[in-house]
């Protein structure tokens, strides 16, 4: 007797969200806002594996700035960046604060982690909401590839690529060529 | 090392047919030897040949290599013909083998991106094995002996087995036929006593299967044997009735499979005879029950059982300090002594899959063979190349990449160190040059040695070259001991056609080969006299998985050093060190050690003046010895080293990561850069 019921419940449910899904169009996309330095950026929730809470880092002597150093999560060594350095910032003077997150997107398969101030939430972005970075706007940095506008809110919208590009010192002679061995 | 997305047995036929070329090469190279030295090559090994490149053929179909099955087509049939004694295996031949083992290779290095071999390589090898075939020497001339055997049992026998009865009837060698009764229980230790017959004392022709009854199973064995019948029955075991057969001399049989009747009744079904002369590692698998033996395991699969049983390790060493604090009750004891038996456990299992991981030097030393004889061939250089120490056991994943470094030295030893016969001759050396690979154990390293006796290289010249270059400065070159010069040649500069030649020797590239030693944890040196050879040390850790490292603090951070790289620890009074021309140099037992504080070298900041006594990491590779001065000395640890990740690769002076006590994230230095880095030339002093 209760199955006719349940077939019905599903189809509903089912077409609720196949509605709801044709309402958002094909330009839509999820990214997860959050705060650095008192400023709201997004990145691309397709782009994240997950958010871990703040905790201290291992650093690593001999690196680029930007890179806060390694952090060992379930096994796996992931890099962590500092993105108030990569969005040319100042370092918080009293050290993360406990809202921090460090959000652990994908690099190629391998991950990387960007520490952030504070998570702010989802917001799904029409095609309509973005513009590309332009003059007029006051961002001129690499690491951002758009701007979006959603109400009254604007957020930038990081480009995990870029922000994973270090500037690495030449090798010193005698170093041999320490390439990428997958490279 | 990925390939992209692929059936998953393509891999695992891929694996499988790489080792049988590799056996391939082994064989064809003693068939090379064999037509070499002026005879032919025996039966067994082109049976074996011919095997190989028929499941080659197999195999290549499986995975639709159809050009490479075309090539190992039309070797097989060549192979066939010689087998049966059709075609005479010559220089051509031989050679025509070896190309196959090339072009088999070439093909399986497509087949990993998807391709084949390319179809014209295949129309030009087919029409070459045609020539040889029409250009064939005539057989030789049909036997005219035969033994004294029954019509059924002839009728048993493959077109290949009377072949070699035929010849063996030829030869005159006497026949005998043994008949054994093996237990069903136990025909595998009965088939490997006939296999050993055929190591050993003769050639088995063929072992044919009769009656099955309570007892076992009847094998009529034919071997061709100068051995006495007792000889024969004393390998077959007890019970064996070992017979001679009686030749029959008639001299007008017409054809080579002329066999007589015998005078007893014997049964009349054919097995193919599984022998494997060889019993090299390598060798392929020549029967169904020696694969179902072994497993083939992707490499990647035992580093994820590495990496679970490191963690293992570290949730042992979490709850075993946890049960340290839990008084002494009568639970916490029994505890304590469960967490005992687990860690030796957990040490038997960490060996087991280490040991899995472990292969023989040989699968790479019996590439490089294959390219002396290519190369030698090439550069009209007569060299003998010797090795020794191939069962020496390495990582699987070490052995994968020291396969292209060896090569390269070879390649240089060949072009470069040893000279043509004229030069040889002027010298006073024998016309052949000679090069050697030995490797031997010492301790948790592996030493690899490649030696030559070539034309050497002069320091004066390499370091004449790195000034002229702007390497190293005339004042620096006045430091350097004659051995540190030759280590000139391994700077990035030094890899140009031109010093080559100014040179008259080495250095193409051997920047490169350090690179890619150095990724493996080992270390190269060079030594040399100048007219008398060269000698290249490749040393090299015996694992990559689980290491045992020294603990110590730099600067309130904590670091690993792998113990593979260390030597000794001390504590050394701050008395006893002295500054020598900006150098610190401590004393120890009437040697001086040069100490380099690892905090400053890794950037860390100034070290604290005061400290006294000075703990110091002595860390050595080959002849390269310095003292690092750290802040404490911790204890020893075992430790699975994790990449850093791309990302973070190109970060010098840093192995990767590990998890120590659980907890904490650690680095693990990198100690053949760090003492380069301490040690080497670098641009900066020149410039200065």
């Amino acid at each position: 007797m209760s199955t006719p019921r349940l077939l019905l419940a599903t189809e509903a449910s089912y077409l609720s969200h196949y509605a709801a899904r044709r309402r958002a169009g094909a330009g839509d996309r999820e990214v997860l806002t959050f705060e650095v330095d008192g400023e709201r950026f997004a990145i691309d929730i397709l782009r994240l594996r997950e958010i871990a809470r703040f905790r201290p880092v291992t650093e690593v002597p001999r690196v680029p700035a930007g890179v806060l150093g390694i952090l060992a999560l379930r096994g796996q060594v992931v890099p962590v960046l500092d993105l108030r350095i990569k969005l040319g910032r100042t370092p918080p003077p009293g050290g993360p604060a406990p809202t921090s997150r460090i959000l652990v997107a994908d690099l190629d398969g391998e991950p990387v982690g960007l520490a952030v101030d504070r998570v702010l939430g989802v917001v799904r972005l029409a095609a309509t909401d973005i513009e590309p970075k332009t003059a007029a706007l006051p961002i001129d940095l690499a690491c951002i590839s758009a701007i979006a506008r959603v109400g009254d809110d604007l957020f930038a919208l990081v480009d995990v690529d870029a922000v994973a590009h270090l500037e690495w010192p030449e090798p010193r002679l005698g170093a041999g060529q320490r390439d990428d061995p997958r490279s | 090392m990925a390939t992209g997305e692929r059936d998953p047995s393509t891999g695992e036929v891929l694996a499988e047919i790489q080792e049988l070329v590799d056996a391939l090469g082994i064989t064809a190279m003693a068939m090379d030897d064999a037509v070499a030295g002026g005879g032919e090559p025996g039966p067994e090994l082109v049976s074996d040949c011919f095997r190989a490149v028929h499941t080659f053929k197999g195999l290549a179909g499986v995975i639709g290599l159809a050009n490479a099955g075309r090539m190992a087509h039309e070797l097989e049939t060549l192979l066939d013909c010689i087998r049966l004694g059709k075609v005479r295996c010559d220089q051509a031949v031989s050679e025509l083998v070896l190309e196959a083992v090339e072009r088999f290779a070439a093909a399986i290095a497509e087949a990993a991106r998807g391709g084949d071999a390319p179809v014209t390589a295949a129309d030009a090898f087919a029409h070459r094995v045609g020539e040889v075939l029409r250009a064939a020497p005539a057989p030789a001339p049909a036997p005219s002996a035969r033994y004294d055997l029954l019509p059924e049992l002839c009728a048993a026998l493959t077109e290949y087995e009377s072949h070699r009865l035929a010849v063996c009837a030829a030869s005159g060698r006497p026949l005998l036929r043994a008949q054994v009764v093996l237990p069903l229980s136990d025909l595998d230790a009965g088939m490997a006593r006939i296999q050993e017959l055929g190591q050993g004392l003769g050639e088995v022709i063929t072992s044919v299967p009769g009656d099955i009854s309570d007892a076992g199973i009847v094998l009529t064995v034919l071997v061709a044997t100068v051995a006495s019948p007792a000889e024969v029955a004393a390998v077959l075991g007890d019970g064996a009735d070992v017979k001679l057969v009686a030749r029959l001399d008639d001299a007008t049989p017409k054809t080579a499979a002329t066999i007589e009747p015998e005078s007893q009744p014997t049964v009349a079904a054919t097995i193919e005879p599984e022998i494997q002369p060889t019993p090299a590692p390598a060798a392929m698998p020549s029967s169904l029950r020696s694969v179902a033996q072994t497993v083939r395991v992707d490499i990647r699969k035992l580093d994820a059982l590495m990496t679970a049983v490191g963690e293992l390790g570290l949730i042992h060493v979490g709850l075993a300090g946890a049960a340290a604090h839990l008084g002494d009750s009568e639970p916490a004891r029994a505890l304590r002594s469960d967490l005992r038996a687990f860690e030796r456990k957990l040490g038997e299992l960490s060996q087991g899959i280490l040991e899995v991981r472990m292969v023989p030097l040989a699968q790479v030393f019996d590439k490089l063979a294959r390219v002396v004889r290519k190369l030698s061939r090439s550069a009209q250089k007569k060299i003998r190349f010797d090795i020794t120490g191939g069962d020496t056991e390495l990582d699987k994943l070490i052995v994968e990449e020291l396969s292209d470094p060896l090569m390269h030295i070879i390649r240089n030893a060949i072009d470069h160190g040893i000279e043509d016969a004229g030069e040889r001759a002027a010298a006073g050396k024998s016309a052949t040059g000679h090069i050697a690979v030995a490797a031997f154990s010492q301790g948790n390293r592996v030493l690899v040695q490649i030696t030559d006796d070539g034309r050497g290289i002069d320091p004066e010249a390499v370091a004449a070259s790195a000034t002229r270059k702007g390497l190293v400065s005339p004042a620096q070159v006045r430091d350097l001991s004659r051995r540190e010069l030759l280590g000139l040649l391994f700077l990035p500069g030094m890899s140009t056609r031109e010093v080559v030649t100014e040179l008259s020797g080495r250095g193409v590239g051997l920047d490169v080969v350090k690179t890619n030693i150095a990724k493996l944890g080992g270390i190269i040196d060079v030594a040399s006299v100048l007219g008398t050879g060269t000698e290249l040390t490749v040393t090299l850790p015996v694992t990559l998985a689980i290491i045992q490292a020294v603990v110590v603090r730099l600067r309130g951070r904590t670091f690993a050093i792998p113990v593979n790289s260390v030597l000794e620890t001390l504590a050394i009074d701050a008395a006893d060190i002295r500054h020598i021309g900006g150098r610190h140099i401590a004393r120890v037992r009437n040697h001086s050690l040069r100490l380099v504080d690892a905090g400053e070298l890794l950037g860390l900041g100034g070290a604290d003046p005061g400290r006294d006594p000075v703990y110091v990491v002595v860390c050595g590779l080959a002849q390269h010895r310095i003292g690092f001065v750290v802040d404490e000395l911790c204890e020893e640890q075992d430790i699975v080293v994790k990449s850093l990740g791309r990302l973070l690769a190109k970060v010098r002076g840093i192995a990767g990561a590990t998890e120590l006590y659980g907890r904490e994230t650690v680095l693990v230095l990198d100690v053949p850069a760090l003492i380069e880095d301490a040690t080497g030339p670098r641009r900066a002093e020149v410039a200065a």
